[in-house]
């Protein structure tokens, strides 16, 4: 099988996974920054009292100056109590006057008072940082207090926490509740979200592969192919909509393919039919070219042949005619001219036109109820076409001495026009396609049918006349179609 | 001898007519451009043109069109090929006198193009035995103000309604089949343009009937054509 590459699922699965993992991440970044600022503020406020109790207590300072032995076991107490604490003590203008490590770690000798007093007259209880004079650039937690002697203020004491926070802080994210809590639920997150929309993803792109495989199949040219997909989603209407289009598709190339074979018919029937007259001609003419040459022929006979042979060219102009007619009327551009006429008049003097060719046949013509004068609403040409085509049909179908009926009749504000005739009786597929509407393509056009019929039955659907053919019960054929009468509005 | 203009590209069509036009009785000039018939029609005098429609250059039409332009009068057939019937009407509001549809019978060519010729001839004078006026029940005709009324109001008709109200009523009770009409008032007769005059007396009959299911004005002749009540 073919690979496929489905863009877009793959897109949206590393979309889905890359914004839980920011989410996640970020998620955990917000633990590990409230956790420390809790473990800071928290520290700070816990050993806000430090400075105050040394001051207190222990305070090393002196009114003529500091005590270093005082100061010294304060470093060591201070040290015994918290290990991440650091004590220094600070003249009145803030600078470093005595501490325990060796000179050179101390990099900033003054340190700024404005946050120490800030502190000290919130009591300790503000969350506050200061510079830490061993590393100036990362400011610290602290505790402070001031010393007053008898002259006035003497110093500070200023304690730093935070030697080993930032070991602290690593550690209690690996160690502490929080820490574990935000990681797991980190990888939880993950993996849950990861596996529920690869699993939707999934669906999704299965029932996508089932839609491109019938479409595959339908583009391949199995026009059964449809889609079943039960879900009213977007996914369900967009099959719906394929299948109504393919049915469309489908009925559309079935009656492509059904004209086209009409076509193809007609084509090989007019081919024959227009070769016959053709051959005709052609074998008198050369009869009479061989037959002039060695003189054995008669100025009659030569007469005889040159009229037949006019016949001929005669009937071949005639089919050529009205197989131009009818492709022309059967173009959707076609255009005709309605207008009121009384329908037996012209009836009456197309059939005393063909009553001379019917004559020679010893065929009458039997006209009831011709001088009805009912007026009909329609093209007068193409009305002339439809009673010329089945009168000619009619005597062209009826043995010698046969007879032909034509009747008006007038009902329920329809004229109806019949044309009766003895002979042969038509083709049973020729009478089923006659009958068929034009919109009902289910009926095959038959391979041996007359051009003169579909004008007639092409005439009568552009007017919306109701044409019906049936085989008379003894021997031939009747046609009819029914005309709206003609209402003048007065 | 009649002096006939063939404009033809085709030459083998334009060979078997010299076989028919020809002396005594004719005089066939071919010429197969569109242009070059424009001139030989203004400069020379013909009797009768034959024009094709499909030319190597501009079509029969604008020969007609340009022709007419000219002021130039000399009666023309027009040779149409199947598909151009549409264009027919056309073709005769141009001033064309008669159509001739291909494939044509040249015997119908000859016969069309005397009485082409014969018309052209006859027509003009006015035929002085017409009454100038005529009345009939509610109708009066005036001919020479071209004005028809029923009952004192006067009827709206079209030249060519007109027309064929004034001959049948001019000849009360006799038939004329809608080929003769056709010839008669639209001045070219050719078989498949009768429907033309079937259209034209019922829309004359819409005009002048009170009662259109029992015509007492214009009747039928049942399988010859109209008459005029006598």
């Amino acid at each position: 099988m073919k690979q496929r590459h489905f863009g877009i699922f793959r897109r949206i699965t590393i979309m889905v996974f890359t914004l839980t993992a920011a989410l996640g991440a970020l998620f955990i970044l917000i633990t590990y920054l409230a956790a420390m600022h809790f473990y800071q503020a928290s520290t700070q406020l816990l050993n806000k009292d430090v400075a105050a109790h040394i001051a207190t207590f222990t305070s090393p300072f002196e009114d003529n100056g500091l005590n270093k032995q005082k100061a010294d076991s304060v470093f060591q107490n201070a040290m015994v109590i918290s290990p991440s604490a650091e004590v220094y003590f600070l003249d009145t203008t803030g600078t470093v006057m005595y501490f325990h490590a060796s000179p050179k770690d101390i990099k900033r000798w003054h340190i700024p008072l404005r946050n120490i007093r800030r502190y000290i007259a919130s009591g300790g209880r503000l969350y506050i940082k200061n510079d830490d004079p061993r590393d100036p650039d990362n400011e610290k937690i602290f505790s402070a207090a001031v010393v007053n002697g008898k002259t006035g203020k003497l110093g500070y004491i200023y304690v730093i926490f935070g030697s080993s926070e930032y070991r602290n802080a690593t550690q209690m994210l690996y160690k502490s509740h929080v820490g574990n809590l935000a990681l797991e639920a980190f990888i939880f997150i993950i993996i849950i979200s990861a596996g529920a929309g690869f699993l939707y993803v999934n669906n999704l792109q299965k029932r996508f592969t089932k839609m491109i495989r019938v479409l595959e199949r339908f583009q391949n040219g199995d026009f059964e192919a449809r889609l079943h997909i039960s879900e009213k989603d977007e996914m369900g209407m967009v099959a719906q909509s394929f299948n109504k289009m393919a049915d469309q598709l489908v009925y559309n190339i079935h009656r492509l393919t059904n004209s086209e074979q009409e076509r193809k018919n007609l084509i090989v029937n007019i081919s024959h039919d227009l070769r016959t007259p053709l051959s005709v001609a052609r074998g008198y003419t050369e009869t009479l070219l061989i037959k002039r040459e060695s003189k054995e022929i008669s100025e009659q006979e030569q007469t005889e042949y040159i009229s037949l042979i006019i016949t001929k060219i005669q009937q071949v102009e005639n089919m050529v005619r009205q197989l131009f007619d009818l492709s022309k009327m059967e173009s959707a551009a076609f255009e005709f001219q309605k207008e009121p006429f009384i329908f037996s008049e012209v009836l009456q003097e197309l059939v005393k036109a063909f009553a001379l060719s019917a004559a020679e046949k010893q065929i009458q013509i039997e006209c009831i109820n011709g001088t009805d004068a009912s007026w009909i609403n329609a093209d007068i040409r193409l009305m002339e076409r439809v009673i010329q085509n089945l009168v000619v049909n009619a005597v062209s179908y009826t043995p010698k001495e046969g007879k032909i009926r034509i009747t008006l009749e007038r009902t329920d504000g329809e004229l109806v026009f019949t044309i009766e005739n003895e002979g042969p009786p038509l083709p049973d597929d020729l009478i089923q396609w006659l009958n068929a509407s034009e919109e009902n393509n289910t009926v095959k056009k038959p391979s041996k049918s007359t051009i003169g019929l579909s004008i007639v039955k092409r005439i009568l659907y552009l007017h919306q006349y109701a044409f019906e053919v049936k085989k008379e019960s003894g021997y031939g054929n009747r046609f009819s179609f029914h005309m709206m009468i003609y209402q003048f509005a007065d | 001898m009649k002096k006939i203009l063939l404009v033809e590209d085709d030459k083998q069509i334009s060979e078997m007519l010299h076989l028919h036009f020809n002396a005594p009785a004719y005089h066939l000039t071919s010429c197969e451009k569109g242009k070059q018939a424009v001139v030989l029609a203004t400069t020379e005098k013909y009797d009768l043109i034959i024009l094709d429609i499909m030319l190597p250059d501009i079509s029969g039409w604008e020969v007609l069109k340009q022709l007419r332009m000219k002021e130039c009068g000399t009666p023309v057939i027009m040779l149409t090929s199947l598909g151009e019937e549409a264009d027919k009407v056309q073709g005769l509001e141009l001033g064309a006198d008669d159509y001739i549809t291909k494939p044509f019978s040249i015997l119908e060519l000859m016969a069309r193009t005397k009485a082409l010729l014969r018309r052209t001839e006859q027509s003009k004078p006015e035929d002085p035995d017409t009454p100038e006026e005529i009345r009939f029940k509610d109708i009066h005709i005036d001919k020479v103000k071209r004005k028809a009324t029923i009952r004192n109001e006067r009827l709206d008709l079209t030249p060519k309604e007109f027309d064929l109200l004034y001959l049948l009523a001019s000849n009360p009770g006799k038939s004329f089949s809608r080929f003769e009409l056709l010839e008669l008032i639209w001045g070219f007769a050719f078989e498949g343009y009768e429907h033309t005059v079937t259209a034209h007396i019922n829309r004359l009959r819409i005009k002048i009937e009170p009662d259109l299911s029992k015509p007492e004005y214009i009747l039928t002749s049942w399988g010859i054509g109209y008459r005029f009540s006598e």
